[in-house]
Parts: structure tokens; C-alpha cells; sequence
């Protein structure tokens, strides 16, 4: 069993009766997990019902074999084990750098002050931390948001478009870092994009169509 | 770029719906402020005018030059006239009945009210005064009854053919009063000039008011200096400037204070509102920019978007207030048109103050660097305090909102109860008779003559007060301003100069018409002045007299012929024209009298007409009293009692009992007398005394009544109408306040949804938030509870200082203290129970549509 599973997992939005999503279940080994999928196709909305932003109409999420819709408590989960990048970032405007990347640990309770160092250095940051987040450039701020996602030492990271606003080489910086990143404190990445280019990043990889999982293969391992 | 207005609506109908709702509110509660005030002044200045006549002022003895020159001057709205056809006794009674005509302007503008019949359709009909028909005669007058007038030799009778309301009472301003001349006709009769000796054409005049309450105000003073009509016009101090001053337009102030709170109130409201509604504009503006949209469009794309929601709103609340008003309608100045110009001024003048500021602070903001922050002292605290930072503005204009709201509040209370402590609710009717002395006069070198009927004989009203007494207090006032005090020889000092420089400064000399030394007993070397005041001690106040002066000993000191004399002392600046300079007090109380000298009171006297004493000045005789001073007192005289107060000491004051005065041949006559009746009697006890009054009080020439029942009825129902409507204006300010304290919490934490989604995605428990929000709110809270009441005090005491003219005391300050701390615990139960409820209802959401928000 993987750290996290799904099971027939649907979402109908009440207006206009829209399935966004249809019966997925996966099992998410450790590893960079990459959905593909085209604009509109379902893939936002299934991470979002996977790292619990979203409740999902019909069917189950298991973390570690915990019910997490039913039996977690999704506060907690979000404070000490997921960890979320957004395309447009997401940071808190009204406070700094240092502040947006630490207020997992203060929302936790958590002291990760060489953590905090740690990722600060290897993702390049340690000179924009008292700047405000609308003073850095989508690059920075994207790194900012990594940084911030892993801070807590998460056991998975959800990564929704996280390159969607960034230029080629940009890109490439903030991929590096965030898989590297991933591996280095040993969380699980399951990202979502329409950027084939990224595929080279992930150990599995899935496909959507109209809400519907339609290929999942397994990088190292040859297709399923 | 309409599409994206109406775009920017329907994304934000919420805040959209919130402004269509102030507006609306804003408006409503400006014209309701402006529409019930307005109501209360001039359905008030409509009652004065019924009873005092609507004209500005009326000319008398006027002609055809007069006349010309006023319509000349185009200052007149409309005139009227009214003739005089003088003043005659009505055969075999006391009474003397002014006859005369008004035309119909003159009708319309005195408004004369037909109670009873017709107005005379031919010379021998006459229509009287409601009082002649009740009081003044043994039986009720009835139409048709015949009325016999000493008009020639053989008189003159009239057929009663109707009864207008009482009005002529009303001109009480009895020293402009000539009987048969300027005085307003009790019967109206058939315009018919030829058989009355005499007539005068009087004219009332309505100018163009400079403002709907129709006071002249400066139109009055350019008419005079355009026509220079001076000498015979009279103003209508009643309504336009008795009771208008005093009573109706501490109203009008009243409005305009409030008016002004509640637009300064407003526009912080706007302030808030427009801020936190254009944000999602400002974070547009960008691409706008990168569009090559234009500065000016942009500004103009501003303005658009708060001006369609606060137009719809403006609109809709005045045509829910038009219908509203138009359905409560009661009487003709009932409507919501009256509020038109302040509301045309005020409701565009709030928007046009709050696009400014939003413009001008936005632009501020802008060039201003981002601080440094930190989460050092905890993120809850760390979090409510960026969310404070961001907001500071906007909410300090909502405590502002509320520190005025309170401020108003205070205010009124303060006015209501400043009225309350000025306004003693009259537990009795005052009935005042005047008898004018001072026409007519003839003047003999320092001395007049006013003839003997200018006044009421003194054993007829002692008589009366006799009678009245179990029901009624009275009160007379002796004639004694037609007497002299005699200066006595041995003096010459600086006293009495300064007393007849203080004469002659403030009313000029008047010419002798007959030579002093024609009057037998006159001679040339007497010389007196009037410049003296008396004091009588009476049964009614000799109970209160001992009390406040034990040192006189009433039966000896006051017996029959002894008088107390105060000799006020000559101050520097206490003088009555302020001018005389007295540096050496002892100088000017020098001993000229002693106790035991006499002091000498002296009057010119006739058995004649006036005429006839004029020409024939040995028809008038100089009578004098001679009275012992018992004591001297070299000191002012201070008295009071329920009837009156006595606290004006520029002149030498006599004390006498009423025997001594009585006994005097110089004072036989009373000028005024005052009944108090008390208002628990019936209204037969009451027409009764009103019946015996009426009869002495017309029992002279140049006679008037005045009744405070009008006065004391009056202030009844302005109180009760301003009480009412404070009571309503409250209302609508505390709904108006509690809508915007509701709205702009909603907003405020409802514009967070976004930092709170992604809070959310960080971990963050909903009574983390909830923390947050009330962190943040105890922060306003805080600067609030410190603010009011410092902009409360300021404003208060303004209020009190500048217009109400009292002291804003300390009982008060701390009542209204009071009063702030109980409305903030109130607000911070609000500040929970709301935040509670929209701290869930960001919960229920889901994240991502949460943050999602305002992308």
C-alpha cells in the first residue's frame, strides 16, 4: 500500500451538474508523481480533493490507510504532513518573505529554524527574505512557495501548475529544486500540469481526459 | 468598458448590493433629517403667522409717495392695507373700539379669520373681535344685535353681522401703539370713510424672503435703506424675530448640525465602502494601464464604478421617502421637496469628498515603501496586526463613523435636556394688559404729560385683583413712569449729571412743546428725572421681602409715607451706556439725602384732553408727594420671587408698601397689570376670569391684551414635535449606524477570504481565525474606545460652548462616558457574534473557491 490512496473518487459541482471528475483511484508510492492532463480536465480538482481543499462528492482518500475525509483531521494533516505550491504562488501578500515561508511552522507550533536555513540555502532565497512577495519575481516567489510548502516536513507535496506562470529556464531552476527538494527531505511530489516537458521529472505518470484517469505509467519500472 | 463595469458588478454584487444600501440609507436619513425638521419650523412659523399676521412689516399712515417708493424698490412680495378710522367709546360703557377695514391682500396677509357671519356689506355693519362677543359685556353680543359707537354727536349704531378671531391683541408691542391710529381695527366695518373724523391708510408688506422660512433676515435691512422708510413701520417682531430667533431657529441649527454629522458621518462611511470595493479595481489597473488605457479614463472608470451603485441607491431612497411622506402627508409642509436644495448638495457633495479621498490616498499609498514586518511576538497577533495595517484607514473612518454617530446622539440629549432645564412646562397662563403712556405727550422742559386716560385707574384694578384673588395671582405695574423723582437742590453732583448724561445719550432731548413756567406750580427751578425705579412691598411678596431683607423693619421703617432709598453706586463700565468713567465710588454717593430728609416725587397732571392742555397749559397742574427716608442703603438692590427679579440697579430705587404708593396723588394710575391663572381650573372658572380681566384691562384708550396661553401652548407642542422627531432621527441613525457597522465587518473579514484559504491550506483551525479576526478587531476596538470619547468631547463641547451656549459639566461628561463604555461592550458582543458567524461561513466554503477570491 502507498502513503496515499484513492478510491472511485468523484466531484459534481452543483452548478450546471458539472463532473469534473470521474471514479479515479490511485495508489501514490514515494516518488514524483506527474498528472497530465489538458486545461479543464479534472486534474486541479482531483489534487485539490486529494490534499483535502476540496471534498470530493463521491468516494474515499487514504492517508496512510486513514480515512482522511472521514476519520482525519484535515487541519492537522495540512499543518504537519501536505504541503502545497499553487501556479500563482499563493503567498501572503501582507507579509514578508521569511514570515510566508515560516507560517506553516507558527500555524504547527514548530520550531524549524535549521530547516528553514536549510531550504532558504538550497533554494537560493537568503537575500530576498525581508522583501515582500510582490517585490520578487515569479521565479523567486514560486521558490518562496516551495519553501514554504516544505518547511513542515511534509510527507507529500501537491504541486498544482507550479511552473504555469514561469518562463523556459525558469522553469527548469524551480523543478530542480522543488524534485531535488522533494527527494532531499523525502517527501512525495504528486504534481499536476499540461506541460509534457515536466514528464521527464516524474518516476509515475498519469493521464486525464474529462475527469477520467486514462494512463498511469511507472518511469522506471516500464508502463502499467 | 461597460461590459467589464457591469462585469465588475455582477463579480462583486455583493459589495455592489452594499453601497445600492447605504446610499440608500444615506439618502433616506438626509432628506428625513431635512424633511421632519423642516416640518417642525414651518408648521410652527405657519401658527405664528396665524396669529400674528404673515406680513413682514407694516407702514402706517402711509400715501401715494410711500407707496410708489415701495413698489419701486421691487422688495415688496405682496402688500395689503388695512385703514384706521380711529378709536371711539362704545356708548354707555368704558370700552373704546378701534373701527377700520383691511382690503384683501390685508385680510389675506394679517389673516384675519372670520369665526362667525360676514364681513360688513354696507356702512352700517360691523363685524367685531371675538372678545367683545364673550367678555366685555354684561350679556353675550349676538349677530344682529345693534353695537351704538360715540362717533359725532349723535353716535352711531351697527347692526353685528360677524366675529373675527382675536388679533389685535397681538400688536404688544405697546409703545409703537397709537390708538385710532396705527393699532389694528377691532370692528371691521364697511370701508366708508366720510362720517369718522379721521383715517389713516396702513400698509402691511411682505418682502421677498432670502429663504423659504420667508425671514427677511438682510432683505429687511436693504428694503429700509432702499426706501428709507424709518419713522412709521413697524417690524413683526413676533414672528420673524421673537419667536423666530429664540425658538425656531435654534431649530434650524439644530437641523444643519446634524445634517453635517451625519454627511461627515456618511462620507467615512463611503470612505470604507468605495476603499474596500475599488480594491479589486486597483489590482486591475495594471493591465488596464497595460492596455493603454489612459490616466483620465482610468480616473473616469473609477468614478463609474462607485457612482451607478450610489446613484441607484440615491434614487431609490428618495423615491421610497417621496412615496413614504407623500402617504403620511400631513398638512402642507409635510414633503420630501422641502429637503431638495440640502439634499441636492449634501448627497452629491459626500460622493464627490469620498471619490477624492479614495483617489488622493490610493496615489498616497502608492509612493509609500512597505515596511519591514515580523512575526516575532506570535503569528495570530503577527497576522491581525498586517490585516490592521492594511486597513487602518478604512477602519479609523468607521470609528469616526462611530465617534459621530455618538457624538449626534450626545448632542441632542444635551439640546433636549438644555430645553428641558430653560423650559419650565407653564403650570400657568399669564394675561398681561398694557395701557400705552407715552403717546401724545406734552413736554414741559424735563417733565411730560401723558393724559390721565393712558392708563388703568388704580382702584378699578385693585378692585379686580381683590376680586381674582382665591383663583389667580396678580400683579400691577405702578405708573410710575410718568413720575418724577424731584432732584433735590442741595445736590448737583456728579451722580445726578451722570444720570441725566446717561438720559440724554441714550434718548436725545425732546423739545419743550409748552414753557414750564406756564404750569401753575411748575416753575423753572424744578428739576426731576424719571431715571428712578420703586419697589413695592405688598402682601403678596412681604413674606419674602422680610426674608431677604431682615434690616428693614417693614412697620417702621415702611409705614405710611416713609420710604428705604438704595442708591445704587456709580461703577466704572456699569453705567447703562457703558461710558461714564467713576474712579472714586465715594465722590458719587455723597450725602445729598440723610435718613429723616424728604424725598420728592412730582408729575404733570391735566382733567383735559390733551388738545386742550396744550393750548391752554393752564389746564395743567403739577402735583408732588413728599416722603420720609427711613434709611439709605449705598448699595444695589437684588430681589426675587416667583413673579419677578430684580437685579438692574443704574437707577436710585424707592421701597414703599403699597399703602404709601396708593396714598401718593403723583402715582394714580397703572400702566400694565399681569394676571397668572392657573391651568388645573375649569374652562367656565377660566372664561369667567378671563371675562373680568378683559373688562378692566379695554377699559382704557391705547389698551391691549396680551395672553402668554398662545406662547405657553406654542413651546407645549415645538418641544413635543422636536422630542418626536429627535426620537425618529435617532432611530434612523442608530438603524443607519448598526447597517454599517454590520456591512463593513461582513466586508472586511469577507475580503480576507483569500489570506484565509491559503491559511487554511498552511493548517490553520477555524478558532485560529476566529483568533485572528478578533485580534484584529480588538485592536479597532481599542483605538475606538480611545478615540470617541476624545472626538465626542471636542464635538460635544463645541455643540454646548458655541451653540448652546452652557457648560458641557462634568456630570454630563461622565454620563456620556457612560454611555460610550456600554455602546463598545455592546459592539464587542457584535464584533464576536459576527465574526463568530462569518468566521463558519468562510469555513463552509471551500478552499479553493476560497482562494480563488479576488485572483
Amino acid at each position: 500500500m502507498g502513503i496515499l490512496r484513492c478510491t472511485g473518487l468523484s466531484k459534481t459541482y452543483p452548478q450546471g451538474h458539472v463532473q469534473a471528475v470521474k471514479d479515479v483511484s490511485i495508489d501514490f508510492e514515494r516518488g514524483i508523481h506527474i498528472i497530465m492532463g489538458k486545461s479543464g480536465c479534472g486534474k486541479s480538482t482531483l489534487l485539490h480533493m486529494l490534499g483535502t481543499l476540496e471534498k470530493p462528492s463521491s468516494g474515499d482518500v487514504f492517508y496512510h490507510e486513514v480515512n482522511v475525509y472521514k476519520e482525519a483531521a484535515l487541519e492537522d494533516l495540512r499543518q504537519n504532513h501536505f504541503g502545497f505550491i499553487f501556479q500563482s504562488y499563493n503567498l501572503i501578500p501582507e507579509i514578508n518573505v521569511r514570515d510566508n515561508i515560516l507560517m506553516p511552522a507558527y500555524i504547527a507550533k514548530k520550531h524549524e529554524m535549521n530547516r528553514f536555513n536549510d531550504l532558504v540555502e538550497k533554494l537560493g532565497i537568503g537575500k530576498n527574505l525581508k522583501q515582500m512577495p510582490e517585490t520578487l519575481s515569479g521565479g523567486e516567489q514560486q521558490r518562496v512557495a516551495i519553501a514554504r510548502a516544505l518547511i513542515n516536513g511534509p510527507d507529500i507535496i501537491f504541486a498544482d501548475e507550479p511552473t504555469g506562470n514561469l518562463d523556459e529556464i525558469n522553469k527548469d531552476i524551480v523543478m530542480d529544486l522543488l524534485v531535488s527538494s522533494c527527494k532531499e527531505f523525502n517527501s512525495l511530489l504528486i504534481m499536476v500540469t499540461h506541460d509534457y516537458d515536466q514528464l521527464k521529472y516524474a518516476d509515475y505518470r498519469y493521464t486525464m481526459r474529462d475527469g477520467r484517469m486514462l494512463l498511469h505509467e511507472e518511469d522506471s519500472n516500464g508502463s502499467e | 468598458m461597460k461590459r467589464y463595469i457591469l462585469g465588475y458588478y455582477r463579480y462583486h454584487k455583493f459589495l455592489t448590493l452594499i453601497i445600492i444600501i447605504l446610499s440608500f440609507k444615506f439618502t433616506a436619513v438626509v432628506l428625513s433629517i431635512n424633511t421632519i425638521m423642516d416640518h417642525v419650523v414651518l408648521s410652527n412659523i405657519e401658527k405664528l403667522k396665524d396669529k400674528y399676521g404673515e406680513q413682514h412689516l407694516v407702514i402706517h399712515d402711509t400715501d401715494e409717495a410711500i407707496e410708489s417708493l415701495i413698489a419701486d424698490s421691487n422688495m415688496a412680495k405682496k402688500t395689503g392695507h388695512y385703514y384706521n378710522y380711529g378709536q371711539y367709546s362704545i356708548a354707555g360703557t368704558d370700552y373704546y373700539i378701534t373701527l377700520g377695514c383691511f382690503d384683501d391682500n390685508g385680510y389675506d396677509l394679517g389673516r384675519i379669520k372670520l369665526v362667525e357671519g360676514r364681513f360688513p356689506e354696507n356702512e352700517y355693519e360691523i363685524c367685531l373681535e371675538e372678545h367683545f362677543k364673550y367678555y366685555l359685556f354684561d350679556t353675550e353680543i349676538n349677530m344682529g344685535d345693534l353695537l351704538k359707537i360715540d362717533i359725532g354727536d349723535s353716535g352711531r349704531s351697527y347692526s353685528v353681522c360677524g366675529f373675527i378671531s382675536d388679533y389685535s391683541g397681538c400688536w404688544i408691542n405697546v409703545e409703537d401703539l397709537v390708538a385710532g391710529y396705527n393699532d389694528y381695527p377691532g370692528g371691521i366695518i364697511f370701508p366708508f370713510g366720510e362720517a369718522y373724523p379721521q383715517k389713516t391708510n396702513n400698509m402691511l408688506v411682505l418682502l421677498h424672503g432670502t429663504d423659504k422660512y420667508s425671514v427677511p433676515a438682510g432683505t429687511y435691512t436693504s428694503f429700509l435703506e432702499k426706501t428709507d422708510i424709518y419713522d412709521n413701520q413697524i417690524f413683526n417682531d413676533d414672528v420673524y424675530y421673537t419667536y423666530y430667533s429664540t425658538m425656531i431657529s435654534p431649530v434650524l441649527m439644530y437641523k444643519n448640525v446634524f445634517l453635517i454629522l451625519y454627511a461627515v458621518a456618511g462620507s467615512f462611511m463611503f470612505y470604507y465602502i468605495f476603499y474596500v470595493f475599488l480594491s479589486g479595481w486597483r489590482n486591475r489597473e495594471p493591465v488596464f494601464e497595460a492596455i493603454g488605457l489612459s490616466g483620465n479614463r482610468k480616473l473616469y472608470q473609477t468614478c463609474l464604478l462607485t457612482f451607478v451603485p450610489y446613484v441607484i441607491g440615491t434614487i431609490l431612497g428618495s423615491a421610497v421617502l417621496i412615496v413614504f411622506f407623500s402617504l403620511f402627508r400631513n398638512g402642507t409642509y409635510f414633503g420630501p421637496l422641502l429637503g431638495t436644495f440640502t439634499y441636492l448638495l449634501v448627497v452629491p457633495l459626500v460622493y464627490i469628498l469620498t471619490q477624492l479621498s479614495i483617489v488622493f490616498s490610493t496615489r498616497l499609498s502608492r509612493r509609500k515603501n512597505k515596511a519591514e514586518k515580523d512575526f516575532k511576538d506570535g503569528y495570530i497577533y503577527g497576522l491581525a496586526r498586517v490585516n490592521f495595517r492594511k486597513k487602518y484607514r478604512r477602519v479609523l473612518s468607521l470609528l469616526l463613523v462611530i465617534a459621530i454617530s455618538l457624538t449626534g446622539y450626545f448632542c441632542i440629549d444635551m439640546d433636549k435636556r438644555y430645553r428641558d432645564s430653560q423650559y419650565i412646562e407653564a403650570v400657568e397662563d399669564i394675561v398681561i394688559a398694557y395701557a400705552n403712556p407715552y403717546k401724545r405727550i406734552i413736554q414741559a422742559g424735563p417733565f411730560e404729560l401723558s393724559s390721565y386716560e393712558d392708563g388703568y385707574r388704580l382702584n378699578q384694578v385693585k378692585e379686580l385683583m381683590k376680586e381674582i384673588k382665591p383663583i389667580a395671582t396678580s400683579f400691577a405695574y405702578y405708573f410710575d413712569s410718568s413720575n418724577y423723582l424731584i432732584i433735590p437742590s442741595k445736590s448737583g453732583d456728579r451722580y445726578w449729571e451722570m444720570i441725566e448724561e446717561e438720559w440724554y445719550e441714550n434718548t436725545g432731548l425732546i423739545p419743550s412743546t409748552v414753557e414750564p413756567k406756564s404750569i401753575p406750580g411748575l416753575g423753572t427751578d424744578t428739576v426731576g428725572t424719571q431715571l428712578y425705579a420703586t419697589f413695592t412691598v405688598k402682601d403678596s411678596n412681604i413674606g419674602e421681602f422680610r426674608k431677604q431683607f431682615p434690616e428693614i423693619d417693614v412697620e417702621k421703617d415702611l409705614a405710611k409715607g416713609r420710604v428705604v432709598l438704595y442708591l445704587a453706586p456709580k461703577r466704572k463700565g456699569e453705567a447703562y451706556n457703558q461710558q461714564n468713567e467713576v474712579t472714586d465710588d465715594s465722590k458719587i454717593t455723597e450725602n445729598y439725602y440723610e435718613p429723616g430728609d424728604n424725598i420728592r416725587l412730582g408729575k404733570l397732571y391735566t382733567d383735559s384732553s390733551l388738545d386742550e392742555a396744550q393750548q391752554d397749559p393752564g389746564k395743567i397742574t403739577f402735583v408732588s408727594d413728599e416722603l420720609v427716608i427711613s434709611k439709605i442703603y449705598r448699595e444695589d438692590f437684588y430681589y426675587t420671587d416667583s413673579l419677578q427679579t430684580i437685579n438692574v440697579n443704574l437707577f436710585p430705587r424707592i421701597i414703599w408698601t403699597e399703602e404709601t404708593a396708593d396714598a401718593c396723588v403723583s402715582v394714580n394710575g397703572i400702566e400694565q397689570f399681569q394676571v397668572s391663572i392657573p391651568r388645573n381650573i375649569s374652562d367656565d372658572e377660566y372664561n369667567e376670569l378671563i371675562r373680568k380681566i378683559y373688562r378692566v384691562g379695554y377699559s382704557t384708550k391705547n389698551s391691549k391684551i396680551h395672553e402668554t396661553k398662545f406662547m405657553n401652548d406654542f413651546l407645549d407642542r415645538l418641544y413635543t414635535m422636536l422630542n418626536i422627531s429627535y426620537t425618529v432621527i435617532l432611530l434612523l441613525m442608530t438603524i443607519s449606524l448598526g447597517i454599517s457597522i454590520c456591512s463593513i465587518i461582513y466586508i472586511s473579514i469577507i475580503e480576507q477570504k483569500r489570506s484565509y484559504g491559503i491559511l487554511r491550506i498552511l493548517g490553520m483551525k477555524k478558532q485560529k481565525v476566529l483568533r485572528v479576526n478578533m485580534t484584529e478587531y480588538l485592536l479597532y476596538w481599542l483605538i475606538g474606545f480611545t478615540l470617541t470619547p476624545v472626538v465626542c468631547y471636542l464635538a460635544v463641547s463645541i455643540f454646548a460652548g458655541r451653540i448652546l451656549h452652557t457648560v458641557f459639566a462634568l456630570n454630563e461628561i461622565l454620563r456620556y462616558l457612560m454611555t460610550i463604555i456600554v455602546f463598545y461592550i455592546l459592539l464587542s458582543l457584535g464584533i464576536i457574534v459576527i465574526g463568530y458567524m462569518v468566521t463558519s461561513r468562510l469555513y463552509r466554503m471551500s478552499i479553493g473557491d476560497s482562494i480563488s477570491y479576488g485572483e
